[in-house]
């Protein structure tokens, strides 16, 4: 109990260390905006994040193994240590590496429900194209028009609204000036045009009727479809990882197990409820429980095929519900106990519920096809990310 | 010395091309005395991102981008209140900053016109002297 309750303090610090980060609002951005801009990026799949983080992720498990695992990006861990503002796009860019490999660390109940076994785990994504922060969305054609369409008719309906105030008597241009200015601070962190002054809106109308054709309300939402598109499409491209992670049992004092895993993610359909093909490739080395084999002489492997469905989405089309099915077979290629089955077949469900954009809730249910049996565990996922410093230097 | 005579002519004639250029510039700066050079620069923070430009004298399809190129562009501009267009996407998560210096002296401070939307527009002010 004692031991729970330390990891519970350990989560419970990690969570609201990154958290307090996380939520600090700068300057320029107070919590509410954070959750419209953060609303405005269509988030990854659950499985995504789950696969490789993105900065820092905690996680809870319950059941008969369950436990807590935190798991951070290299890059994410720098940060934590540096001064600098490791954030500059031309930095940050160059360290791909650095943020395509995850750290974790993890306390997993032991067979006697004591949290026991200490899991290291280092992983690599060998492709990940699925990175939005290493595209420059305004390279596609449809975001870089509209966004054209956007600056030029914003820029020559808002000239003509300036050069009108500009006109007027000095003490009536100061006064609609700082309106002006007070409207604009407004708008550039909510982009709600309601935010903009009415007679500049309907300049904008006209001109943008002129020009294109279209009315205000399009040439202001185009840009954001397009985008919102883009993203979702680039959530279905490749991930392919490597992960090892070795594992130590701290009440017998040594290496107990040691996992290799590969796995692809690779997405197809419909972009706003896309499927992902999600496969495994797994080996378990295990030392031998009965006290044979002094090494990890027991092998186990295991291939996962499974298929994930976002079945709902919110109105900003971030995944709302997924649910994903799996078979899964194992062998046991080396150590084999008397009379155990070296085969194993069983039939995996998850259904993951985003609770928040950061928190996910997996529940994992796993039924045994060789010797039916069925358990299940649930999760807590909280995706965490380090905004120490969001202003410009 | 007669060498050295021979040599100078040539130079003369040059020169008087040349003081030809600086007349025609002169004429170029005293139709526009009242411009002032603006550096406009992106600060763009955690990752891939653009940003287009409109405004007073600034070239159709003017961008900064996190692709290549300079992360700043140069403009002459007229004294008085001024006032610039933006459009762009910043970095997903990210942030681009906005800032526009003549010389040394800070017009529009980056810290004023942060931008971390997907995809953003907004006008940017500042007076020019």
């Amino acid at each position: 109990m004692k031991k729970i309750s330390t990891l519970f303090i350990i989560g419970l610090f990690v969570s609201i260390t990154g958290q307090s980060q996380t939520d600090a609002p700068s300057a320029h951005e107070d919590a509410s905006l954070r959750a419209e801009r953060i609303a405005q990026t269509p988030t990854k799949s659950g499985l995504s994040y789950e696969t490789l983080t993105q900065f820092y992720q905690a996680t809870f498990t319950s059941g008969k193994n369950g436990g807590f695992k935190f798991k951070s990006s290299l890059f994410g861990i720098q940060k934590l240590f540096s001064s600098k503002d490791l954030d500059l796009s031309q930095y940050y860019l160059a360290k791909k590496g650095a943020r395509d490999f995850e750290i974790s660390l993890g306390v997993d109940k032991n067979k006697d429900n004591d949290v026991d076994n200490l899991r290291a785990g280092l992983k690599y994504a060998l492709v990940n194209n699925r990175s939005k922060s290493d595209v420059n969305f305004t390279n596609f054609d449809e975001i870089k028009t509209s966004l054209q369409n956007l600056g030029s008719v914003f820029n020559e309906g808002g000239q003509i609204y300036f050069r009108l105030i500009n006109a007027l008597n000095d003490a009536e241009r100061q006064l609609r000036l700082k309106a002006f200015r007070e409207a604009n601070e407004k708008f550039k962190k909510s982009q709600k045009r309601a935010d903009l002054p009415n007679e500049l809106v309907s300049l904008i109308d006209s001109v943008s009727n002129l020009r294109l054709s279209m009315s205000v309300q399009d040439l202001f939402d185009a840009p954001q479809k397009a985008y919102d598109i883009a993203a979702k499409k680039l959530d279905q491209k490749g991930l392919l990882t490597f992960e090892v992670s070795p594992g130590y049992s701290w009440s017998k004092k040594r290496w107990d197990s040691t996992s290799l895993v590969g796995q692809y993610l690779k997405g197809f359909g419909n972009y706003e409820r896309p499927w992902n093909f999600d496969s495994q490739v797994k080996n378990h080395f295990q030392r031998d429980t009965l006290g044979k084999a002094n090494n990890l002489a027991r092998s186990l492997s295991v291939v996962q095929i499974g298929l994930n469905k976002v079945l709902a989405i919110d109105d900003k089309k971030n995944p709302v519900i997924e649910f994903e099915m799996a078979l899964e077979a194992g062998y046991v290629l080396r150590g084999a106990y008397n009379g155990e089955d070296r085969n194993r077949l069983s039939f995996n469900t998850i259904l993951r519920v985003h609770i928040t954009k950061e928190i996910i809730v997996p529940l994992a249910l796993k039924y045994d096809l060789k010797n039916p049996n069925l358990f299940g565990f649930l999760q807590f996922n909280w995706n965490l990310e380090n905004k120490r410093n969001n202003d410009s230097k | 010395m007669a060498e050295h005579t021979k040599k100078a002519a040539p130079k003369k004639a040059k020169r008087s091309k040349a003081s030809k250029k600086p007349k025609a510039e002169n004429m170029f700066l005293a139709e526009g005395e009242s411009l002032r050079q603006v550096t406009i620069r992106a600060i763009f923070k955690k990752g891939a991102g653009g940003v287009f430009f409109f405004g007073e004298n600034i070239p159709q399809n003017q961008k900064i981008t996190t692709d290549s190129g300079p992360d700043s562009f140069t403009v002459g501009q007229a004294t008085g209140n001024q006032m610039v267009s933006v459009s762009g996407s910043a970095p997903a998560g990210g942030s681009i900053s906005i800032e526009v210096k003549k010389g040394n002296k800070v017009l529009s401070a980056a810290s004023d016109n942060v931008f971390t939307q997907p995809t953003f527009s907004g006008f940017i002010f500042y007076t020019l002297d």
